[in-house]
């Protein structure tokens, strides 16, 4: 397994090239389907035996650095809404510290890892469902009907909210208008996510920013950006702080394997074709649920385990 | 003369004052070793082989224990609930209970009763954190709490050893994940159930290196540990898209 090394928050040794070939096999897929990852990397450190908790923890101050330079590159380039992004991020921060607080209250009850592995199996119950179904439909051809009449509903919901709520304003950048409610309570909802998950909130929002909020697309994945990296800056500070959780190390083995695998994912990606790699990728998170879904479900090999970890 | 009678009785039994001093069951010859003394666990710690010896004479039974540093435990008790989910249904804690519990019987374990009287096996616990009239609930937790650090490799009883000419030595695996402090090694020897002779000694792990300052900052000043994390997150996305983006260009 070659070298290992010693997380000193986990307070476990682990072989470097197990942590780092999941970095970069999350990495992988993240190129390969252009998804941020985090959603599957931090069940998968779980199963490894990584404390749940500071498997979140860790895996959003990872998010932090791969999310670092792309959210770079699109301010350079003039592709984030500021404007909105800072609308963002204001939930963010506030989803953020609630996250935290929440998931202090579940450890000084000593329920943090059983609370994280039931959010971690329905949501990915959830995504791979819609994957699998959603990649099924495109193998099959229905998809872009089944799309079609759902755009013709998504405008009507959408003008409604936008009518009822307040703080109606313009975001000249994404050339849309509508109440400052809807990116804060999007920003909140991704800032809990954030804490309790260790996600980056992309699988969320990118599809709420352009079905929901219907900014352009070339807005929409540089302000995502923007929003996650500042996020994750804040909850890797407060769950340090609140719940000593993050792990400097892990997060950078992890890293060091995720921007490889993501680079190489990337180049995959042009070539292969995507519907059948899309159900691949379904089949993997389904998998990952039944595996932490069977933990909770099959009577445990030893009956107690310790509040907050030794 | 006479006064100085008194004293006699006194200079008679000089010799045997030191015999007062120490516990009535300590080695005489104070033979055990513990190798090494001092663990340093730096980046790259995966555990240390910590190796006990001791002379032993034919015919005893020689038990070596390493006690880790004791902490206040809060133990879980799982149960199902609306017949499907395992989750928490009680709480048991325990207090000043040992990190680690490593137990090696040369040539052979003595009887589980003797063990117990001299604290040699983890049951023996039960006595100190079990008082009298616990609750059930405390008893499945104290259960629970032995097979979980014996799959930890923390707990667990061994008969195991080898034996050079008067001495006997046996080897212990301290695992990864057992914490830093003053750990305790015990010999007690053994004539059948009578015990014969009880030595102890002390080692030390250490957390040392990067692994100690970042352990000591973590716990100690959490607001600058955090900051480290995102200044050190940021610092190396920006680079890593930096070699990346130098890589594209050189491909064009």
């Amino acid at each position: 397994m070659g070298p290992w090394i010693y997380m000193p928050v986990a307070g476990m040794s682990v072989p470097i090239l197990l942590i780092a070939g999941l970095g970069m096999l999350v990495g992988f897929l993240s190129g390969l389907f252009g998804v941020g990852g985090g959603f599957l990397l931090t069940p998968l450190l779980i199963m490894i035996g990584i404390p749940p908790t500071v498997a979140a923890a860790s895996d959003a101050n990872q998010i932090v650095a791969a999310s670092a330079s792309g959210t770079y590159a699109h301010a350079r380039a003039g592709t984030v809404d500021f404007k909105m992004g800072l609308l963002l991020l204001l939930g963010g921060v506030v989803g953020g510290t609630v996250g935290v607080q929440v998931v202090k209250v579940l450890r000084a009850a000593g329920e943090a890892d059983f609370a994280i592995t039931i959010v971690y199996i329905v949501m990915l119950g959830g995504i791979g469902a819609y994957m699998f179904r959603d990649s099924l439909q495109e193998l099959r051809g229905t998809k872009v009907r089944i799309r079609a009449s759902r755009e013709a509903v998504r405008p009507r919901v959408r003008g409604r909210l936008a009518e009822k709520l307040p703080l109606v304003m313009d975001f000249p950048r994404s050339g849309v208008r509508f109440s400052a409610l809807l990116p804060f309570s999007l920003g909140i909802l991704v800032g809990i996510l954030s804490a309790i998950m260790g996600v980056g909130g992309g699988f969320i929002m990118v599809p709420v920013m352009v079905y929901l909020l219907r900014m352009p697309m070339h807005v929409v994945v540089g302000t995502s950006l923007f929003q996650i990296c500042f996020t994750c800056i804040n909850v890797t500070v407060q769950q340090a702080v609140y719940n000593h959780t993050v792990d400097i190390l892990l997060a950078m083995t992890l890293l060091v394997g995720s921007v490889v695998g993501a680079q190489v994912g990337a180049k995959v990606s042009r070539r292969l074709r995507g519907e059948q790699l899309k159900i691949l990728m379904a089949l993997l998170i389904l998998a990952t649920m039944v595996k932490m879904l069977l933990g909770v479900v099959l009577p445990p090999a030893v009956p107690v385990s310790l509040a907050g970890g030794h | 003369m006479r006064a100085a009678r008194p004293f006699l009785p006194a200079l008679l039994l000089l010799p045997l004052l030191p015999l007062l001093a120490v516990p009535a069951r300590a080695a005489e010859d104070g033979s055990l070793r513990v190798e090494p003394r001092e663990v340093g666990a730096g980046l790259f710690y995966h555990g240390a082989e910590i190796r006990m010896t001791a002379r032993v004479p034919p015919g005893e039974t020689a038990v070596f224990a390493l006690l880790g540093p004791e902490r206040d435990l809060r133990l879980k008790i799982k149960g199902r609930a609306g017949g499907i989910l395992w989750v928490s249904v009680g709480e048991a804690r325990f207090r000043a209970v040992p990190s680690v519990f490593l137990v090696r019987a040369w040539p052979g374990l003595p009887p589980p009763e003797a063990l117990r009287e001299a604290g040699m096996i983890p049951e023996s616990l039960e006595a100190r954190l079990l008082p009298a009239g616990a609750r059930e609930e405390d008893r499945t937790a104290f259960r629970g709490m032995l097979r979980l650090f014996e799959r930890e490799e923390r707990y667990g009883v061994v008969r195991e050893g080898e034996r050079r000419g008067d001495e006997v030595s046996v080897r212990f695996r301290l695992v990864a994940g057992a914490p830093a402090g003053e750990y305790r090694a015990r010999l007690v020897r053994f004539a059948g159930s009578r015990i014969t002779a009880e030595e102890e000694a002390t080692l030390v792990v250490r957390r040392t290196g990067l692994e100690a300052a970042m352990s000591n900052l973590a716990e100690e000043n959490a607001l600058w540990y955090g900051l480290l994390a995102v200044v050190v997150a940021l610092a190396a996305g920006l680079f890593t898209g930096w070699v990346f983006s130098l890589g594209k260009k050189r491909s064009r």
